[in-house]
């Protein structure tokens, strides 16, 4: 008997969709030959609509008796189609080809659809959303910022940062540092067949505040047949940007699982120094192995952050008699501030315009420009806490920390410090300066500037606190190297200026 | 049109309450000034003035004519500021209203250095003054530069230094200090210093005032009216004047003086200022000194002032043993009234005031041995003679009061004072 293409390609259509979120989407399930290459093509009037994402995914509610035939769920999203009379699938399996007719397109949303797919089509249509432009409309689509996912994600399990026996996960633990990075780490139960994969997307607030979806830019992994080390730092986040959640797709054991991880918010040097132990509680007890996953690591942030750093506009000076001319005194954590301020009064009102006073004693030392009444003045506890004011985008800032100014007003240089200021809208570089090689809080690289700014004077520059664990080392060479490239061109315009 | 200057006297206490040299000066100032027909005030810190009530009222309180007291507020030598910025303001709102054409600052401590810009930005037309007492503002260990371990002396402040004596604070707490108070006394038009030593450690620090001389203190009209001491202390027979405080070295001096009256029996010291019992409380350990000279050593305890030229005539020398540099020690001073020859450590004012072979002698500093040494070369007769013949007079009313002119920047002429107006 003589059998025709159609009796061995058998196609069953769920869904033809023009969804509200701005795609067009064919889903259903073909049972082919099995092992057969798998291709679909959407026709509009016998137009080949050009495919923007398709997978395909096990469909375990089909089945046919005959074990030479497999079935597979597609799910296919298709450009923007022109107006059509006729619509048709052409499927075609290596040499195998049927066409059927398609009824029109139903309007729908997916969202909705999306909860009746496998998981893996979800997250696969999701990573293509995050990688294809042109279904970038798709992530924009409804409240949430995550698009037609959200009400998927919500029901993915959540993890804490160390967890425990999770699917084919034994124990892991995830790390996030506020440079855009996580590192997760996984142990896996002996005897897989193959090594376990892991992929991750970050789940972050955007600048809305609601929440996205983002690819890592930038992944390092260290597969072993009981332990997965997964390194991702985000392209292009607006730092700093400490992740919240991690979507993570783990197959493992011809399964896959799906689960959102909330890692452990650490700065960059707890970050670096936790990667040992995390790896030891992953079940990974070979030290030489965490010392090369550590330096893989620190050569990556090292060529990722070398150019950021370089570009940061604290370099910059302003020009002089630019004006307004903030005047941003740092550290003021003694008690003496209050009088180093106030004997310092009428030099800050020639120089500046304001005065912005961070620190444990900035209330009490503020209270003398206050009451005399010359400058405006700013109190903050933390320098995050002014900048997050976002006033002093339109200055030039002029920054020294409570020592650095003392010093000037001892040896009668202020006016040539109040000189020596950098454009204010360069300020929100400071909290990336401090996610990439900070402790994390703004004013400590503030006081490293300040610091830097100083060197060619003769001072010491501050050294990082020491870092723990067996790459500690590394890690603060690898800090300090990313200070350097960034503070070595403040200190020749800070000299510069002074000479000017 | 001319007119004498006006002048307020602002002093970190008054020789009412407590007698050191500094309230002595600065009131000794004031009476001279107001003898010559100066319009001036007496403005000083008093603990009587630090109630309530008197704060209720202004926080000055009216005390004789022209002068006034106020309260320091619980200012310390570690808290040189005041506390309550409404309270300077109070005391800055009645200096001020006086319209003083000077305002002459006696010491910073219990007076504060932000009172000295307040007004000075207050008053900007003033001319702000001030005489320096000690070196607080540069040393923290009771503006000594002594050491606080052990007696070893201090001969340049840093930051990193003034840590070795107080660990307990940091790097920074010091440069701040150092800023406030170096920024605050630069604010003064003059700066006036009773010795060339302490004149010579403040602009090391960094003071570099517009106007700036050493002037020593006025002893005074009462004491320089009457006639130069005509002694009649033996050689052998030395005096003591003062407290037995850790930093004026009479436990080097009680040393010294058995170490010579081994060698000596002549020998005799009198102890003006306190009794035995006040020296054994801070020198416990010279018990059994004592006990060794007690026949050679008489206690006379505290004595008025009006006195001491007397008192001083009483013994052959005068002995300023101070393990700590001194600046211009009024003992010096009134003993140079009186007529008699100085022993003094050989260091900062005492070897400045007193030169050696002209108006006394010299020791080691902190020797016991030496100045065991000078202390018997000094009973020698012919030595004590010819140094009663050279000894100088502290410095005329004449002298001082044109060394005031100049820091005010008025003129002088027909022998009166007289600053320009208008």
């Amino acid at each position: 008997m003589a059998l025709d293409d159609a009796d061995l390609v058998r196609v069953g259509l769920d869904q033809f969709v023009t969804a509200e979120e701005g795609c067009h989407l064919l889903t259903g399930w073909v049972a082919v030959p099995r092992g057969a290459r798998l291709g679909l093509t959407v026709l509009a009037d016998g137009t080949q609509c050009e495919a923007l994402h398709f997978t395909t995914h096990p469909r375990p509610d089909v089945s046919f008796d005959d074990p030479t035939v497999e079935v597979r769920g597609f799910v296919q999203v298709i450009g923007p189609p022109p107006p059509a009379f006729e619509w048709a699938l052409a499927v075609s399996a290596d040499n195998l080809a049927v066409e059927i007719l398609l009824p029109p397109p139903i309007e729908g949303r997916l969202g909705e659809l999306v909860l009746n797919w496998s998981w893996i089509a979800v997250y696969s249509l999701l990573r293509s959303c995050l990688a294809e432009e042109r279904l970038g409309g798709v992530m924009e689509s409804g409240e949430s910022g995550l698009g037609p996912f959200a009400e998927w994600l919500e029901r993915v399990p959540l993890l804490p940062a160390t967890t425990g026996a999770f699917g084919p996960v034994q124990q892991g633990q995830a790390l996030a540092s506020p440079a855009g990075e996580v590192t997760l780490h996984l142990g896996f139960a002996g005897g897989q067949a193959h090594a376990p994969e892991v992929h991750a997307v970050a789940l972050v607030p955007g600048g809305d505040g609601r929440p996205r979806a983002l690819p890592f830019g930038e992944i390092i992994l260290d597969h072993a047949e009981q332990h997965v080390s997964f390194y991702g730092r985000l392209a292009e986040a607006r730092l700093p940007c400490t992740i919240p959640a991690v979507l993570v797709e783990i197959a493992a054991g011809g399964t896959r699982h799906w689960l959102r991880w909330q890692p452990e918010r650490l700065s960059v040097p707890a970050f670096l120094s936790g990667q040992e132990k995390a790896r030891i509680a992953a079940g990974c007890n070979d030290p030489a192995a965490s010392l090369a996953w550590l330096r893989g690591l620190l050569l990556s942030r090292e060529e990722g952050f070398r150019p950021v750093l370089a570009g940061l506009g604290l370099t910059q000076l302003a020009p002089a008699g630019n004006e307004p001319r903030v005047l941003l005194l740092l550290g003021l954590n003694n008690p003496l501030c209050a009088r180093l301020v106030e004997a310092a009064a009428p030099e800050i009102e020639a120089y500046c315009t304001e005065a912005v006073l961070v620190g444990r004693h900035a209330a009490e030392a503020g209270q003398s420009l206050m009451r005399r009444g010359r400058v405006p003045v700013q109190i903050g506890p933390s320098l995050g806490a002014v900048l997050r004011r976002g006033s002093l985008a339109g200055s030039t800032v002029v920054m020294s920390d409570a020592t650095h100014f003392a010093e000037a007003l001892i040896e009668g240089r202020v006016a040539a410090l109040c000189a020596s200021g950098f454009p204010g809208t360069h300020l929100a570089d400071l909290r990336a300066f401090s996610a990439i090689a900070g402790s994390g809080e703004a004013e400590e690289v503030m006081q490293r500037l300040v610091h830097a700014r100083g060197e060619r004077r003769g001072a010491a520059a501050p050294r990082f606190p020491a870092i723990g664990g067996i790459g500690g080392a590394a890690a603060g060479q690898h800090l300090e190297a990313l200070w350097r490239v960034a503070a070595a061109p403040l200190a020749e315009a800070a000299e510069v200026a002074e000479v000017a | 049109m001319k007119r004498s200057p006006s002048v307020c006297v602002i002093a970190h206490a008054h020789p009412d309450f407590s007698k050191g040299g500094g309230e002595m000066a600065a009131y000794r100032q004031f009476v001279t000034m107001r003898s010559e027909g100066w319009p001036c005030w007496y403005v000083a810190a008093s603990d009587l003035a630090d109630s309530p009530a008197v704060r209720a009222q202004g926080g000055v309180l009216a005390y004789n004519d022209d002068e006034h007291l106020f309260g320091p507020s619980g200012m310390a030598e570690d808290q040189l500021y005041w506390a309550d910025a409404g309270q300077r303001a109070a005391l800055v709102d009645f200096l001020a209203g006086l319209g003083a054409d000077v305002y002459h600052f006696h010491h910073y401590w219990r007076v504060g250095p932000d009172l000295i810009l307040e007004l000075a930005e207050r008053r900007p037309e003033a001319r702000i003054v001030l005489t320096m007492h000690e070196m607080l503002a540069i040393c923290a260990h009771h503006g000594q530069m002594v050491r606080t371990k052990g007696r070893e002396l201090c001969r340049r402040e840093s930051p990193v230094r003034c840590v070795g004596c107080f660990r307990e604070r940091d790097i920074e707490h010091f440069t701040l200090r150092k800023a406030y108070l170096l920024s605050t006394l630069r604010r003064c038009d003059a700066v006036l210093y009773p010795s060339e030593f302490i004149r010579a450690r403040y602009e090391e620090w960094g003071l570099k005032p517009p106007y700036a001389a050493v002037l020593e203190n006025f002893l005074g009209n009462d004491l320089m009216r009457r006639p130069r001491g005509t002694g009649r202390g033996g050689a052998a027979s030395f005096g003591f004047f003062g407290q037995p405080t850790e930093f004026k070295g009479l436990d080097i001096l009680l040393r010294g003086f058995a170490l010579a009256l081994r060698e000596e029996e002549k020998l005799s010291l009198s102890i003006f200022g306190c009794e035995q019992e006040d020296v054994l409380r801070f020198f416990p350990a010279l018990e059994k000194v004592i006990e060794e000279v007690e026949s050679n050593i008489v206690f006379y305890g505290r004595y008025d002032v009006d006195e001491v030229l007397d008192l001083m005539g009483t013994v052959g020398w005068v002995v300023m043993p101070s393990i700590w540099w001194e600046n211009s020690p009024v003992v010096i001073q009134e003993a140079k009234r009186a007529g008699t020859p100085l022993i003094v450590s050989d260091i900062g004012g005492m070897a400045e005031k007193v030169a050696p072979g002209v108006d006394g002698l010299h020791f080691k500093r902190g020797s016991p041995a030496d100045l065991s040494r000078a202390l018997r070369h000094a009973a020698q007769p012919e030595v004590h003679a010819a140094l009663r013949a050279s000894i100088t007079d502290s410095l005329d009313k004449e002298r001082f009061l044109a060394g005031l002119a100049e820091a005010y920047g008025v003129t002088r002429a027909s022998g009166r004072l007289r600053v320009a107006v208008g």
